[in-house]
């Protein structure tokens, strides 16, 4: 299986939300990382053929995903990043509402909706309107409809907002139970989530793939960039001004910095192995805001 | 078709399932309960008009005081008996043939042609079909039905109903953000759009059939019988320069049939506009607009007898008594249509092309937020 993103373009007005991105992904995990407004909601609508693009296509084995149309959406699983549900919806209802739209016969649906409802661990209150579920309970809803159909291409858009750390790491161990013979994208800017379940990275910056590699080869090539210093306050806000300063840790030796630098930015710095959250400020330092975003 | 069928059970459960909805419905039906109690309680004029013909069969017809009634009262007791109508709707209906046919016969004279002289002669031969024998009968029953069914509160509040029940259909889904995740789904860019259809069609026919059975049987229930079944409409008086052959039964069943059709095409309507609006309250007010400014537009200008006049076609439909009253016909391209048929075939062109645009925006709308 092999999914062909080409050349896709997706402008409004004068302004690019994704400006000609190329990519090729098989099966697998692959993390989308980016900033707010880097273009992987308007990427991710795209793929999912609920958003045309200014130009370009998405090809699947060949066949354009637009000319496949509902044979394309029947092997596709998506959670987007602002979804709603029905208020007066059960959760057993809204999954099996989902899997009518999904085209799945009822009794297997209703054992489908049963084990995915346990899965997620809401099977205690499959019978409570949605109305009542907290941000999290949504969020797992919208992760047990989106596995409803067994889709071989999942797009999940954030899906770890809301999810408290415990759910967080049960997600994850799902997502990478099924990767194996299925294409799955998965948009964060939370690089935990993706640093240890992803075949490869794609970064995104202001609508443009800049990267996408494997983890370790992407953190090699930052290899001899990241360091760490303990400074005192008056430095601090010194390499604050001339470096992209990372973690910050005051303890009783000081202030303990993690600094992005392709030369030493201090002579008592110390060469430090570089990890994804490096990499996010490498290269997504100057985050655009929510205002800038698309 | 199962598969259609399990969304459109699901559909149906989204628009019932509404408190506001339920709550509506009920109202509803208690506002149509009241409107048929009321006058058989405040109304001393059904029972009066009741009396006068139990006392017209019990003295062989000879009923003195008919004749001491002062006009304003005969009007009243009217809505409840046909039993001063039916003379004068002898007279009136020959006298209207009468004054018709010399009319058309001076046209031909003239060699006038055309929609003028083609309606008029419409209208001849269908005033010659009018049959002006009947019996007098107490019509509180019919008399109440008619009432209802021309009130224009009424017509507002089946409008009200189905804007409730439709503006949602897609805004909501479009407002609550649940157009993602339907439209990534294998049936969210056809089958489901089929449901919504059928479910909104099941839910403006339900309001339709509320009102139907409702003032049928509460009508029955509180003035006894259906006398006067059989009676002409022009014996009841909004009915008297009807130029239809009609029965009161059947003029009624008639009417519900037009209602009917009106909503239906009321609802697909909202529907259309639903589809095309994100929010809910705009959809609201856009359906009543697009309803009741045309109306408002083709009376005031005088659009009855022009093909403009089709842009009324819903009002008449669910407001279907106007329609009955008289003579009327457009002049399509120089023939007289009677207006019914005109309305009818411009509501289902209407609605075609409703359901077409609604399939349309759903299918291609694009989720940018």
């Amino acid at each position: 299986m092999k999914l062909v993103i080409e050349n896709i373009s997706k402008k409004y007005n004068d302004k690019y939300a994704v400006k000609n991105l190329k990519v090729e992904l098989t099966p697998g995990v692959y993390g989308l990382l980016g900033p707010n407004g880097s273009g992987k909601t308007t990427l991710m609508r795209i793929m999912t053929d609920i958003l045309n693009p200014t130009e370009g296509r998405v090809i699947l084995n060949g066949e354009d995903i637009k000319l496949m149309g509902d044979k394309y959406r029947d092997i596709l699983g998506y959670l987007p990043q602002n979804f709603g549900v029905y208020k007066n919806f059960t959760a057993h209802r809204f999954l099996m509402y989902m899997s009518a739209l999904k085209g799945l016969d009822t009794s297997f649906a209703q054992r489908k909706v049963d084990e995915l409802l346990d899965i997620v661990n809401l099977k205690a209150v499959s019978k409570k309107k949605l109305g009542t579920f907290s941000g999290g309970m949504k969020q797992r809803i919208g992760i047990a409809q989106a596995l409803l159909n067994d889709p071989k291409i999942l797009i999940l858009d954030e899906p770890t907002t809301g999810l408290d750390p415990k759910e967080r790491i049960r997600f994850r161990n799902l997502i990478s139970d099924m990767s194996k013979d299925k294409i799955i994208i998965f948009s964060t800017h939370i690089v935990s989530d993706i640093e240890y379940i992803s075949k490869e990275v794609l970064l995104l910056k202001a609508g443009e793939l800049i990267e996408k590699d494997s983890i370790g080869n992407i953190l090699r090539n930052m290899e001899n960039k990241v360091w760490s210093a303990v400074v005192n306050e008056n430095m601090l806000n010194e390499l604050n001004r001339n470096f992209k300063v990372g973690n910050i840790m005051r303890s009783e030796k000081g202030i303990e910095v993690r600094i992005i630098s392709d030369e030493k930015p201090l002579p008592k710095a110390i060469i430090e192995a570089p990890r994804l959250e490096d990499l996010y400020m490498y290269y997504f330092e100057e985050e655009l805001t929510d205002e800038q975003a698309i | 078709m199962s598969k259609l069928f399990n969304l459109l059970k699901h559909e149906l459960y989204k628009i019932y399932y509404k408190k506001n909805v339920l709550i509506s419905l009920t109202v509803f039906v208690v506002i149509l309960i009241l409107g048929t109690i009321m006058p058989v309680i405040h109304g001393n004029k059904a029972i009066e008009a009741k009396n006068l013909v139990k006392e017209y069969y019990k003295t062989g017809g000879n009923v003195t005081k008919l004749d001491e009634i002062k006009q304003e009262e005969k009007d009243a007791l009217s809505n409840y008996t046909n039993i001063f109508r039916l003379e004068e709707n002898k007279a009136y209906n020959a006298e209207n043939v009468a004054g018709l046919q010399k009319y058309v016969n001076e046209m031909k004279a003239k060699n006038t042609t055309g929609y003028e002289y083609n309606s008029k002669v419409m209208n001849l031969n269908m005033l010659k079909k009018v049959n002006v024998k009947a019996k007098p009968y107490y019509l509180g029953l019919w008399g109440n039905i008619n009432v209802i069914s021309s009130s224009m509160s009424i017509v507002v509040c089946l409008l009200l109903l189905l804007a409730l029940g439709l503006s949602g259909v897609f805004s909501e889904e479009y407002s609550n953000g649940m157009d993602a995740l339907i439209l990534s789904s294998k049936y969210g860019k056809k089958t489901i759009i089929t449901a919504k259809v059928l479910a909104s069609c099941i839910y403006s026919s339900s309001v339709a059939l509320i009102f139907g059975i409702t003032t049928i049987l509460s009508s029955i229930l509180f003035y006894g019988n259906i006398d006067g079944f059989d009676s002409p409409i022009q014996t009841l008086q909004s009915y008297f320069n009807s130029p239809y052959h009609l029965n009161l039964s059947q003029v009624y069943l008639l009417k519900l049939l037009m209602l009917f059709i009106g909503i239906l095409a009321c609802g697909l309507l909202i529907l259309m506009f639903s589809s095309r609006i994100r929010n809910l309250l705009t959809t609201f007010f856009a359906s009543f607009a697009a309803i009741l400014i045309p109306s408002y537009l083709a009376e005031k200008m005088g659009f009855e007898q022009d093909i403009l006049g089709l842009i009324n076609a819903y009002g008449y439909f669910i407001y279907p008594g106007e329609l009955l009253t008289k003579f009327s016909t457009l002049n399509i391209f120089g023939t007289p249509v009677l207006n019914i048929f005109a309305c009818g075939i411009a509501l289902i062109i209407f609605s075609i092309i409703s359901i077409y645009i609604t399939k349309y925006s759903f299918r291609e709308h694009q989720v940018t937020n």
